[in-house]
């Protein structure tokens, strides 16, 4: 069940990262959680360590509305630079808008299956993972 | 103009008796005063629905920018709002479980968590509510006050954050000024002295300097508010920082809604007033406002 390599956690409130990597350490997800508050620093690391990444299985939870870049700002550099984890990473964007404005954009990436609104919780989670493990395509989770 | 009494003559000749003609001679006048007082009020009419388009076409765009705006506004404050109410929601919950766990370290990590997100949730509606107040009026009712009350007030409002700093408000304010606008003095004020305040260097307690001047030869008074903080790249930033919703990014581990600059701004404006900025990173910021002397 558990071939997740990395969990990589990015959002800019701290409130919402100490929940978020209780419940997923709570589940044993992946060995490594690495947590960003700074979206640029996650950019930064994804850039730094782009062959490694691309070689293990990683699950991205990734915040959508945040200062100075959004989640889906951050795609767009990643796409810039060409990165290959962009192709290999599994992104699942966060919203707790739920706005059509968000779910439009999400329908323009490609490369992220997931979208949905928070808090995350073990069902959530759960469908992430089983998905991620039939090796299924994008998925709308918002209700 | 054409006369329409000529006209109708001739086309009457050719039907009836020339003298039955002069006979109706008044009746055509009056034909003719009726068709030119009809040509004048076409006229006069396509003038005033040539205006009222251009009228009609102004609200509409002044319309349109409201909705941009109410919309922005909407999915800003819906966004925020949702986040501490969640926020607040995911920490009971983490509670519950640590409490039955009887684990007192990660409840006193939730309960401290839940205490700054309640007390966001209160900032962000207080300044939601205030935005939507302002947006709504057309032109704040200015209502004077006395200096001491507004001192009082931005003071109460920053007290905790000059506590945990051991920050200082240094005030240099006009004897002659004793009262000001209050809700713009006290917004404006609390807004910038807070922000001096709270976005501060690392290892130096912030002191905060307002300078309350009277212009009478201008007839303003200028405020001015400078702060030995951060400081902010603003070729970088200007086109965004008095933007609702906006954060810098120098904004560090510092929460907000990013209402505070933009809500100034709007008070100062709605009062035919102006502010500038000028900043330095790593040195510090100033603000300098214009107010039209009451």
């Amino acid at each position: 069940m558990n071939k997740l390599d990395r969990l990589i956690l990015i959002d800019d409130n701290e409130i919402t990262n100490f929940f978020n990597e209780d419940i997923v350490s709570e589940l044993g997800l992946a060995p490594d959680v690495i947590t960003f508050k700074d979206p640029n620093m996650a950019l930064a690391y994804f850039i730094e360590n782009d062959e490694e990444l691309s070689a293990l299985s990683v699950l991205v939870f990734c915040d959508i509305k945040m200062p100075e870049i959004t989640g889906f700002e951050l795609l767009e550099e990643m796409e810039e630079r060409e990165l290959n984890f962009l192709d290999r990473g599994y992104f699942c964007m966060l919203t707790s808008s739920n706005m059509v404005k968000d779910k439009e954009q999400f329908a323009m990436f490609p490369y992220v299956k997931h979208f949905m609104e928070k808090p995350l919780d073990h069902d959530k989670i759960q469908t992430v993972v089983d998905t991620f493990n039939l090796g299924l395509n994008k998925l709308n989770e918002v209700q | 103009m054409e006369n329409y009494s000529k006209l109708l003559k001739r086309q009457l000749k050719k039907l009836v008796d020339p003298s039955a003609i002069e006979s109706l001679s008044p009746f055509l006048e009056k034909v003719n005063d009726s068709y030119e007082h009809f040509d004048a009020n076409v006229k006069l009419l396509s003038r005033s629905m040539e205006m009222s388009t251009i009228e009609l076409s102004d609200a509409n765009t002044k319309l349109k920018e409201s909705l941009e705006f109410l919309e922005n506004f909407n999915y800003g404050a819906t966004h925020d709002l949702k986040n501490h109410a969640i926020n607040i929601r995911s920490m009971v919950v983490m509670l519950k479980k640590y409490n039955e766990r009887e684990n007192s370290e990660k409840v006193n990590q939730i309960i401290t968590f839940l205490d700054k997100s309640s007390s966001q949730f209160i900032e962000a509606t207080k300044s939601f509510l205030l935005a939507s107040k302002i947006e709504m009026q057309k032109e704040s009712e200015i209502k004077l006050v006395n200096t001491n009350i507004i001192k009082e007030e931005v003071l109460n409002e920053c007290s905790s954050l000059i506590e945990e700093k051991d920050g200082q408000v240094i005030w240099n304010i006009d004897e002659s000024i004793t009262e000001l606008p209050h809700q713009l003095s006290k917004i404006t004020l609390s807004n910038l002295v807070f922000n001096g305040l709270k976005y501060s260097m690392a290892d130096v307690n912030p002191i905060v300097e307002v300078v309350i001047k009277r212009n009478a030869l201008e007839g303003v008074i200028n405020m001015t508010i400078k702060d030995n903080g951060r400081g902010m790249d603003l070729e970088k930033n200007r086109k965004n920082l008095f933007k609702i919703f906006s954060r810098l990014s120098n904004v560090g581990n510092e929460e907000g809604t990013g209402m505070g600059l933009y809500l100034v701004k709007k008070m100062i404006e709605r009062n035919s007033g102006s502010i500038e900025v000028k900043s330095k990173p790593g040195v510090g910021t100033t603000f300098e406002i214009s107010l039209m002397a009451a």
